[in-house]
């Protein structure tokens, strides 16, 4: 590669990796608390309340039934809204974070379902209120499994990030479109694709560690 | 011999009961009522409509007191235990404690009520993501005392239980003994009035079940604590409790004072669980079981070879070292393929406590397993 591809590649890789934090961090921030509420207004919750539970629920799916590539598209006015502009690689944070968000929330749910209701039972005997329950006791189990599905999420939002030069956002993905494949520079593709794997799996190797340290089960 | 002469015997057993009971707690007469349970009725809605769970249940239990509730699953026993401190609220009737009435609560006092009721489960429910001492600590935080305080209230509590060298382990490292009882000075941190016990020796072994009822004894003992517990096994109760009510398809069948109710079980239910710890004995000597030693009785005890053991002479080994008359009452050796098992009921006379420890030490030193069942008052 030439030394003007390689500073187009490190471009290409700092566009990518700055998308997915930026929006992985919205997903994290926004995802837990949206699982919280569905798994608390569920029956049997701390907070039960069917319509909430129904209607955010609904909401999510609703989300989750759109393929990426069209959310981009559908949510251009809105990005417009937001940022100011529909292009670029700020611009496809939004649609990232938005598909990204209910995405991560189902993962969220399921640890959370899955702490022992006893312990919730053994926290309100003791005098906990219902946040407390919620914060010390809800979120700290659940958590060895919520962060093995951010680690998920994040991978997913890897790829999704390939898409996002459909609105001109750069990234990695994008350039193995522009170049490894419209102009037929088999080098490029191949340097995309090693990278992109070496992404993955530091990710998912991160996120193990850090999964199964927090976990104090075993 | 009539049975005339077998309740007489009975008789003379329930007044040394309470005569002794007296000895040992004589403010047992006049503690003051600290729960009472008026007309409870809790329903559930099931698929074909409601399920009572609980019906009409009333019954007051004193402070200072160890009150046990058996019952087998399903007869409400859960229920009713949490209604005590509102983890269930009743449908009907109402439950009070200490003088208020738990259900008009509001979630402040009921936080309040909350801490000075205990609370331990048949599976523990320890958070995996904390260590010992944060578990024990966990209900002093939700009450925001300070980390000072905490400290403070945390290191004697596991001292207590035996536990000051785990204080920093998680417990997915613990056995279930220990566990239970980082579970119990849980339940202790607020210096509560109450401990409910939720099945709270279900999910242990024999040996740690007798280890993990000595304690909860102790605790009674030396904090007065009023001690509430379910449970669906018979030697639960005659281990530590004082008073105990059955419990069957929600409705109270029996109440009264643990050595009554072994002497004299009226309904059915309360029969089989008593056959349970009992089993298969004679009718004659099954109905004139004690649980403290009388005057000039007989012990009776269960011993349990397996193995080698069963071969040797064991019995008349005992009967020769302590000079005793054993006398075989029930039992046999069953073959399990080539390998002995017996399951032997024997009686000898009974001579004081340190006789008695001897004997078992002696047999517990030739690996047979020995329990005593109780004494029966010898017949002339």
């Amino acid at each position: 590669m030439s030394p003007a591809l390689i500073d187009l590649f490190l471009d290409a890789l700092t566009e990518t990796v700055i998308m997915v934090a930026v929006s992985g961090a919205i997903a994290f921030v926004a995802g837990i608390p949206l699982a919280v509420v569905l798994v608390t207004t569920a029956p049997g919750g701390v907070f039960q309340n069917r319509a909430v539970n129904r209607l955010l629920g609904a909401v999510i799916n609703g989300f989750r039934s759109l393929p990426f590539i069209i959310l981009l598209v559908a949510l251009i006015p809105f990005t417009r809204l937001i940022v100011g502009t529909s292009i670029g690689t700020a611009a496809a944070v939004v649609p990232l974070s938005i598909s990204a968000i209910p995405f991560f929330a189902r993962m969220a749910e399921v640890s959370l379902r899955e702490v022992d209701r006893g312990l919730v039972e053994a926290a309100q005997a003791m005098g906990a209120n219902r946040w407390q329950i919620i914060g010390q006791v809800l979120i700290p189990e659940a958590m060895p499994g919520i962060v093995a599905g951010f680690t998920i999420t994040l991978v997913a939002l890897i790829g999704a990030s390939a898409m996002a030069g459909a609105v001109g956002a750069g990234g990695l993905g994008d350039l193995a479109i522009r170049y490894g494949y419209q102009r037929f520079e088999t080098e490029v593709m191949a340097a995309v694709i090693v990278v992109l794997i070496a992404i993955v799996c530091a990710v998912q190797t991160g996120g193990d560690l850090l999964a199964r340290r927090l976990n104090k089960r075993l | 011999m009539t049975r005339t002469a077998y309740s007489g015997s009975l008789v003379g057993y329930g007044q040394s009961a309470v005569a002794a009971d007296a000895d040992l707690r004589p403010t047992d007469e006049v503690a003051p009522v600290l729960v009472r349970f008026d007309g409870v009725g809790k329903r559930f809605d099931g698929p074909a409509g409601p399920i009572a769970a609980l019906e009409d249940v009333g019954f007051q239990i004193r402070r200072g007191e160890i009150f046990g509730i058996i019952g087998r699953s399903g007869a409400g026993k859960s229920t009713l235990i949490r209604c005590v401190n509102r983890l269930e609220r009743p449908s009907s009737g109402k439950v009070v404690v200490d003088g208020q009435d738990v259900g008009a609560l509001s979630d402040r006092n009921l936080a309040g009520l909350r801490q000075r009721i205990g609370m331990i489960f048949q599976h523990f429910n320890l958070l995996s993501s904390k260590t010992v001492f944060e578990n024990v600590a966990l209900p002093l935080r939700f009450a925001g005392r300070s980390r000072k305080d905490i400290e403070e209230t945390v290191r004697p509590l596991l001292d207590l239980v035996g536990l000051t060298d785990k204080r920093d382990v998680y417990p997915a490292k613990l056995s279930g003994g220990q566990k239970q009882r980082v579970g119990i000075a849980r339940a202790l941190v607020h210096r509560p009035d109450i401990l409910l016990c939720d099945e709270a020796t279900s999910a242990l072994d024999p040996e740690t079940t007798l280890s993990i009822l000595q304690l909860l004894k102790d605790i009674n003992r030396r904090l007065g604590l009023t001690i509430i517990l379910i449970t669906h096994e018979m030697t639960v109760i005659r281990e530590i409790c004082d008073r105990v009510l059955v419990l069957e398809a929600g409705r109270v069948v029996e109440e009264g004072a643990v050595s009554e109710v072994f002497a004299r079980p009226q309904a059915a239910v309360t029969q089989r669980f008593l056959k349970a710890i009992v089993p298969d004995l004679p009718p004659f000597i099954a109905e004139r079981i004690a649980l403290e030693p009388d005057r000039g009785c007989d012990m009776l005890l269960r011993v349990r070879f397996s193995g080698e053991s069963a071969r040797d002479p064991v019995i008349s080994e005992l009967a020769l070292a302590f000079d005793l008359t054993v006398t075989l009452v029930h039992g046999g050796i069953d073959y399990i393929q080539t390998r002995p098992y017996g399951n032997l009921v024997i009686s000898a006379p009974y001579r004081g406590q340190e006789a008695l420890s001897g004997i078992l030490d002696f047999l517990r030193a030739r690996a047979v397993q020995t329990e005593v069942i109780g004494y029966v008052p010898r017949s002339h």
